[in-house]
């Protein structure tokens, strides 16, 4: 209870005298000008470092894992002469040194993120014919949910393509200007966009590293351990997908359209087969329902050119043991299911492969 | 509209321009203040700004009567206008059915101007039967026919009369709009419970009203003009256009601080000029004021959840550390909106007086209650204690009005049983301090024995005040398989478990995020306190100002929680 008049506290004038108080100091216009610019370039500056050490130590795998295969895809495409295409679960599925060895070629695994959508695919080929010239064959892998997404220009950003550019690529991308604004904050502004990694790193710097050892060369993403607790995610996923039915976007379609176009054009095979899936997730209703729509695209656009090879046509299921999640494996999935690709493309090859019949409805 | 959003970010910048841009006119400004004040408000539920009306009518009318005995017919007629048309547009027309309406109906099915109208001025339910909001209106056209009917009556009785007539009317009419709202189906359902106990079988009727935002504040500020008016401390206006702009005032309406009429009506009434120390740590209030909420408090809000919203699962450090985290969260929440709410008040020219002085160096109760919620402690002081008796009539007396203030502050702050067990707390140990520390608040700290003692002293009020944060916040929690706790099991356990050593891993990863998160407050309060200087930051050499407001702004891009919590003493 504050003092009273009547003094239940004897000390109360010398008391109230020694709080804190409040000071404000005499300013001129031109100082409170001054000092809200240099905190504007202060926060410029943070934002500067905050740039540099991302590029550097971001502790954001997907990120990373963008930034990573369009640098090998630069510096070091000349040296391969296979592509290995799609999202996370080929990134840290398939693994071309197995393919080099079984099936014979050069194999690079190009593979990024689900939310780079097939457009990624495309872009990625597009820039490898560009400076390399055609690839021997193409192999390109996507879970289910994938193939409805739709352009996110903050994630799209991603891609590290001149933003005056997404509207040229193949497929394009053609931003509104709050799209543009966005993929402009994301790129250029990461106290803004990247605030979540910002605070891993500032909260626990002693854990700070560089992501990028976690590639092989060929580009290749080993995960020798299980993520903790993913079951719990898996329960998750089963339930998104029974939410969720099966449609190809826009700008998928588009990106599949490209490579065809390409493949027809330069003559190479592109093989398309399922992502991998844990028992679980694979046994669940809504995945099945939308695995079996997938296979029918798959089959549609192999269909529609003599470029394009349907491999292993079923759910790419494999045990808990060998998963790292519910749709991606570990190091020892990733060998077991590069060799059943390896497999199905040499069988391919030899006429001898099993046909789409068995995913029909 | 929270001030941690982007539209009260808009509604500022866009009253802030009309605001400058009326510079010449005082009633221009009072104007578009209270307009800007009650959009501010009804934001949350523009049904309850009709309460703040009745509120700023009952009030204006009641110091009026007090002080001169009269009350003119223009004065009469302007009032009842105000009700009787606040409660038209904001009661009546049935604002929910005819959002909603508009919901269902987005796009090509959007209702037409006649069905809308249709929906929103509605006069009877869904049951055929007089709606609400008709009963409302019709309730207080008969009220204002009736009052200006009766005046002559009231012209009649004495001055004396007139005067015990004026402040009664304001205290049944204030505090019953808080019983009512706040307090009505707390003690119905306390009463129920304690004749079930009796083995008697009682039906309660509940009414589960929605409490209106900040219904404790604004009516204890008007309740304080009337009362010094009465008391003849405080000429009452009768410029309604200021009173009602006092009443209102959006920065302080709805978590304080608790204003009083002697020192923010006369801001009211007369013209204010924008002083540019005041407009420099304006500025500098706000952008501390919301690293304080988004950055720590918001921060701090999940990491007490989590033990709190599961307690029995935890044990030792963790239920301390947790409760660590609620003392900075409600501290930073609570001193963030009255920073904010004093920053923005002074780019406009207004001073509201400082709610907080570093309360968590606070050496004993009572001087924790003069650092922590001013505005409250100064108003149940003065209203409340003193009118008690005070320390007048010996011990015993200044004992009991002592507890009855702080179980009445503890009430003020929610009505639950858990406040008011933290209101006895503090009464308690105000009781025992007064009896037991007579060393002065305030002694000299000179030597290594003097820093020794005046640290201890500050330690101990610190585990005091966690001990009455653990009955502040133990409101209950509901087990995942459905078993409800109520906030003495909360309370039980938690206080029994602190001792233990289990949990350690835990407390260990929740205790470095409360240190991270709090880490700048308690340098900056160090610097504070060290230089009995609030505003320390703001007389840094520029450089290093400007270097600490960047820092602040990159922080709360940083480090702000996504998840937006609302301010705590919302719900008071």
């Amino acid at each position: 209870m504050s003092v009273s008049p009547q003094g239940y506290n004897p000390h109360e004038t010398q008391a109230q005298d020694r709080l804190p108080r409040e000071r404000l100091r005499a300013v001129s216009v031109g100082r409170i000008v001054l000092e809200w610019v240099l905190a504007g370039a202060v926060v410029l500056l943070v934002n500067l470092l905050a740039f540099a050490t991302l590029e550097r130590y971001d502790p954001n795998r997907f990120r990373v894992q963008v930034a990573v295969k369009y640098e090998i895809l630069r510096e070091h495409g000349d040296q391969y002469d296979s592509l290995i295409l799609g999202d996370s679960t080929p990134n840290q599925g398939i693994m071309p040194g197995i393919l080099d060895e079984q099936v014979g070629g050069r194999w690079l695994n190009l593979a990024t993120v689900a939310n780079l959508l097939a457009a990624s695919d495309a872009w990625l080929l597009d820039e490898y014919i560009d400076r390399y010239g055609a690839p021997k064959a193409v192999l390109i892998s996507h879970v289910p949910d994938m193939w409805a997404r739709e352009v996110d220009a903050s994630v799209i950003s991603q891609a590290p393509v001149a933003v005056s550019r997404f509207d040229e690529l193949k497929p394009a991308v053609k931003l509104k200007p709050g799209e543009l604004a966005k993929m402009y904050l994301t790129r250029y502004a990461p106290l803004y966009s990247k605030n979540d990694s910002l605070n891993e790193l500032l909260k626990k710097p002693w854990k700070v590293r560089d992501l990028r050892g976690g590639f092989d060369p060929d580009g290749f993403m080993p995960m020798r351990e299980a993520e903790p607790g993913w079951h719990a995610a898996q329960q998750t996923a089963i339930a998104a997908y029974e939410d969720k039915s099966f449609k190809v976007s826009a700008i998928n379609e588009q990106a599949m359209q490209r490579v065809i176009e390409l493949a027809k054009e330069h003559g190479f095979t592109v093989y398309l087969l399922p992502g991998s899936v844990s028992q679980g997730l694979a046994q669940s209703q809504g995945y099945q329902g939308n695995f079996q729509a997938m296979m029918q695209q798959y089959q549609a656009w192999a269909d529609a050119s003599e470029q394009v090879r349907l491999i292993l046509p079923r759910p790419q299921v494999f045990p808990d043991a060998l998963m790292y999640d519910e749709d991606h494996v570990t190091l020892e999935g990733a060998k077991e299911w590069t060799t059943q690709i390896a497999q199905a493309i040499l069988a391919q090859r030899s006429g001898s492969a099993e046909t789409s019949e068995v995913i029909k409805p | 509209m929270a001030f941690n959003s982007t539209t009260f970010a808009i509604f500022f910048v866009l009253v802030y321009a009309g605001y400058l841009l009326l510079y010449r006119s005082l009633r221009g400004q009072n104007l578009l203040l209270l307009i800007a004040s009650l959009v501010f408000y009804g934001w949350w539920d523009i049904r309850f700004l009709f309460l703040i009306i009745v509120s700023t009518v009952v009030d204006f009318f009641c110091a009026l009567l007090i002080h001169r005995g009269h009350v003119t017919r223009r004065e009469r007629v302007m009032t009842s206008a105000y009700v009787i048309g606040g409660a038209l547009l904001l009661v009546f027309p049935n604002w929910d059915a005819w959002w909603q309406s508009l919901q269902a109906n987005d796009g090509a099915d959007r209702p037409g101007l006649s069905e809308s109208l249709r929906v929103l001025l509605a006069c009877t339910d869904e049951a055929g039967a007089w709606s609400l909001g008709l009963w409302t209106v019709l309730i207080t056209a008969a009220a204002a026919g009736l009052f200006n009917t009766l005046y002559p009556l009231i012209e009649r009785i004495s001055p004396q009369r007139k005067r015990r007539v004026g402040i009664m009317l304001s205290v049944v009419a204030n505090l019953g709009l808080l019983g009512f709202f706040k307090y009505f189906d707390f003690f119905i359902s306390s009463a129920t419970a304690g004749l079930q106990s009796l083995g008697l079988e009682v039906n309660p009727l509940l009414l589960e009203v929605l409490l209106p935002a900040g219904i404790s504040f604004y009516t204890f500020q008007t309740l304080s003009y009337t009362i010094d008016v009465y008391r003849r401390q405080l000429e009452p206006t009768d410029d309604f256009l200021a009173f009602a702009l006092f009443v209102s005032f959006f920065p302080q309406l709805v978590a304080g601080p608790i204003e009083r009429a002697s020192h923010l009506l006369p801001q009211m009434l007369r013209p204010r000029k924008i002083q540019l120390p005041e407009f420099h740590a304006g500025l500098y209030l706000i952008l501390w004021g919301l690293f304080k909420k988004i950055v720590i408090a918001d921060n701090m809000a999940p990491i007490c959840n989590a033990v709190y919203q599961n307690y029995w699962e935890h044990r030792g450090l963790s239920l301390v550390v947790a409760t660590m985290a609620f003392a900075f969260q409600i501290y930073c929440d609570f001193s963030a909106y009255s920073d904010i709410a004093r920053g923005t008040a002074k780019l406009m020219g207004f001073d509201i007086m400082v709610n907080f002085r570093l309360p968590y160096f606070a050496v004993s109760p009572s001087d924790f209650w003069r650092r922590w919620h001013i505005s409250l402690s100064t108003w149940l002081r003065d209203y409340l204690y003193i009118p008690l008796g005070g320390n007048r009539g010996g011990s015993f007396n200044t004992q009991r009005n002592l507890m009855l203030t702080m179980l009445l502050g503890g009430l003020w702050h929610g009505a639950s049983w858990n406040f008011v067990l933290w209101g006895f707390f503090h009464g308690l140990i105000l009781a025992i301090y007064r009896v037991a520390d007579k060393r002065p608040i305030d002694a000299p700290v000179i030597t290594m024995r003097d820093r020794a003692g005046y640290l201890s002293r500050v330690a101990i009020m610190i585990v005091l005040t966690l001990i009455g944060w653990v009955l502040f916040r133990a409101t209950g929690a509901v087990a995942a398989d459905g078993t409800a706790y109520g906030s003495m099991h909360q309370i039980g356990h938690i206080l029994t478990q602190w001792a233990s050593l289990a949990d350690l891993g835990y407390a260990k990863s929740i205790g470095y995020e409360v240190c991270f998160y709090a880490a700048p407050l308690i340098l900056v309060q160090i610097a504070q306190h060290r230089s009995r200087d609030m505003m320390i930051m703001t007389r840094l050499p520029l450089v290093l100002r400007g270097t600490w407001y960047g820092l602040l702004i990159a922080g709360l891009f940083v480090l702000g929680a996504r998840e937006s919590v609302e301010f705590i003493y919302f719900q008071f």
